[in-house]
């Protein structure tokens, strides 16, 4: 639920019962200002009456005006002065139901005479007040609704357009990148503190980031002159006379552990040039040319395994992507198509306008294929399982899907990449 | 032959210096850039060997020195950097050639042999070892005068061997010069001894004696004597 409906749905209760408060208030109010005010108008009647009484001789017993009803009493005993307004109810015969009076009762002596003395004046129905009443209650209730539908669209438009932006930013912004994230300023306080703290908060993770990817890249790098002493010491001493047997196994597992060292810090180095985007120029690639050219330089490794290569030209496809990248990825996904197929094997390559497939026979493989293109899944200890995640790293880059597909009856191993 | 050799890691240093001395380069050593100068103001090379990340800066500047200076010389870069644009870099600043760090002492040898070949005239361009003999500047093989006919992986390695006749080179330093990416190791070996063994094959059909020796699991020796 948006911030914003959230906020509403409280305001609209909160409406809801301002509203019937109101409402209620303002009924007894009216009831409160018209009962006055007929007070007044019956303290009126009543001085009228008198006055009226003391000069006339006859006393009229029953009188009715448009407006107010007037009814006068003879009392045979004597009355103490009294005086009462009040609500009371007094059946109608034309209308034929109670209606509801204001009234005053006074007692009065008129030349030795005591009355019951009543003036009465018609209400308003209760019931009359409360319809429009609460109609009006609706309306407004309504009324606020679609205001505040359109107020909250309007806010959400203007005054949150600064957090959706950022929000928006936040969602594209990838830390590989070596741009920074501008947020802007929005004068809106809450905003600028947020994009402020998101900012700081964003160069930190950057730095830091960046401090890993620089101590990677300088580790793999310094360590290749330390490998190298190594190496050339082991090539010196290979060189020595009446080596034993033993001698030269440990030399020759030595030389193995270096060579693979030195293979994985070649791997890491350019894992992370591809993820620092330290490939820049781009140049048209025709696809199927580079994959010949793959091929050809393994030409003699698919004789020795007597694989087939079964190339499919169906469209041209030229792209726009790094050369070297391009020549990383072809080759990687040739060796893989090479490395895990067997003897007798076969290799079909297909390349269309939209991408290529890669499918090689091949054993199934022991890995867990949702794992394939992680960092150091490998098939077999002999590698470090960084080629397919170098792979994959540059399409990421330029936008490649990948996927990868076993057909088991028939033992396919496919790769199959789409161009963007 | 005098090669200049500009590394500032002694060790790294004295290994190659021992391995080329004994192939009859005269070779000598620099530090860093400033004992590099000194040199090449005052002797002349015919190789250079140029380490990048020198402690007084780059020898990539070196490089363009040394161009300058004495332009008959050739130039090997050896570098911890791997990436293409280094190596690309690299030669077109006026370097012949770029080997990464960690290399295969044999792998400097034979491209400083190649290299050496590349400026010589074309009678020295030829390799001669008893009844062997390779002319370089057209890829052929020769036994006893007659021409063997090998593939272009089955020439490498006859010419890597005789580069480096009477030493002890390891399986993976062959299989690193020969195919240089392809990584698999339990498979390479596999090509690597196919490819042996049709050398060998090829070579003893043509009447050439069997100079190529197993050396215990670690690799093979092309003895010359």
């Amino acid at each position: 639920m948006k911030l914003i409906t959230q906020k509403s749905y409280y305001l609209l209760i909160v409406y809801f019962f301002t509203l019937v408060l109101v409402g209620i208030s303002f009924y007894y109010v009216t009831n409160y200002v018209i009962r006055e005010e007929f007070n007044k108008i019956l303290y009126h009647r009543k001085y009228l009456l008198i006055k009226q009484l003391s000069k006339s001789d006859s006393i009229i017993k029953y009188q009715n005006f448009s407006d107010h009803l007037i009814f006068i009493q003879e009392s045979p005993v004597s009355l103490s002065p009294f005086e009462q307004i009040n609500d009371t109810l007094i059946f109608d015969q034309n209308e034929q139901k109670y209606l509801q009076y204001r009234q005053i009762h006074f007692t009065q002596k008129i030349r030795g005479n005591y009355y019951h003395m009543y003036a009465r004046r018609l209400l308003i129905e209760s019931e009359s007040l409360a319809g429009p009443l609460l109609i009006l209650i609706i309306f407004l209730f309504l009324a606020l609704l679609v205001t505040l539908f359109f107020f909250n669209r309007w806010v959400s438009h203007k005054v949150w357009k600064p957090f959706y932006v950022t929000l928006s930013k936040l969602r594209k912004y990838q830390l590989k990148q070596n741009d920074a994230i501008s947020l802007p300023k929005t004068n809106i306080d809450e905003f600028d503190e947020l994009n402020e703290v998101l900012g700081i908060m964003m160069n930190r993770i950057k730095h830091d980031f960046y401090l890993l990817k620089e101590f990677t890249e300088n580790t793999s790098h310094e360590l290749q002159t330390p490998l190298a002493v190594i190496k050339s010491k082991i090539e010196l001493l290979m060189q020595a006379d009446n080596l034993t047997n033993i001698q030269y196994k440990y030399l020759s597992a030595s030389l193995a552990s270096v060579h693979k060292l030195s293979k994985l810090n070649d791997s890491l180095g350019l894992l992370v040039k591809i993820e620092n985007n330290q490939f820049h120029n781009f140049e048209k690639i025709d696809v199927y040319q580079l994959i010949e050219s793959k091929l050809f330089n393994y030409e003699d490794l698919l004789q020795i395994k007597a694989i087939e290569v079964i190339k499919e030209k169906i469209d041209p496809l030229e792209i726009m992507m790094n050369p070297v990248l391009a020549d990383i990825l072809i080759e990687n996904l040739i060796n893989n198509a090479i490395k895990h197929n067997i003897v007798d094997g076969k290799i079909i390559i297909n390349v269309r306008s939209n991408g290529i497939t890669i499918a090689n026979t091949g054993n199934e493989l022991t890995i867990d294929t949702s794992l394939l293109f992680q960092r150091f899944s490998k098939a077999n200890s002999q590698s470090f399982g960084l080629g397919l995640s170098i792979v994959k790293e540059i399409c990421n880059q330029n936008n490649i899907e990948i996927s990868y597909e076993y057909i088991k009856e028939k033992h396919w191993h496919t790769m199959t990449l789409r161009f963007n | 032959m005098k090669i200049l050799v500009i590394e500032d890691e002694e060790e790294l240093l004295n290994s190659i210096s021992n391995y080329l001395q004994e192939e009859q380069f005269h070779c000598e050593y620099a530090l860093d850039l400033k004992n590099a100068r000194f040199r090449l103001n005052r002797e002349t090379f015919d190789c250079f060997i140029v380490d990048i990340g020198l402690p007084d800066g780059s020898g990539l500047e070196l490089v363009k020195e040394i161009k300058k200076e004495q332009p008959e010389s050739f130039i090997i870069i050896i570098s911890a950097k791997s990436s293409t644009e280094n190596k690309v870099e690299g030669l077109n600043i006026g370097a012949d050639d770029y080997l990464t760090k960690p290399f295969d002492l044999s792998e400097l040898n034979a491209r400083v042999n190649s290299g050496l070949r590349r400026y010589k005239p074309v009678k020295k361009k030829h390799v001669e070892f008893n009844e062997l003999k390779i002319k370089t500047d057209i890829y052929q093989v020769l036994v006893h005068d007659i021409e063997v006919s090998l593939t272009k992986k089955e020439y490498d390695l006859l010419l890597y061997f005789i580069t480096n006749k009477n030493r002890v080179i390891s399986k993976l330093a062959i299989i690193e010069h020969l195919w240089g990416g392809y990584q698999d190791s339990n498979e390479s070996y596999g090509f690597l001894y196919a490819q042996i063994k049709n050398l060998r094959k090829k070579l003893s059909i043509a009447g050439c004696n069997d100079y190529i020796e197993n050396i215990n699991r670690i690799g093979y020796k092309f003895r010359a004597n």
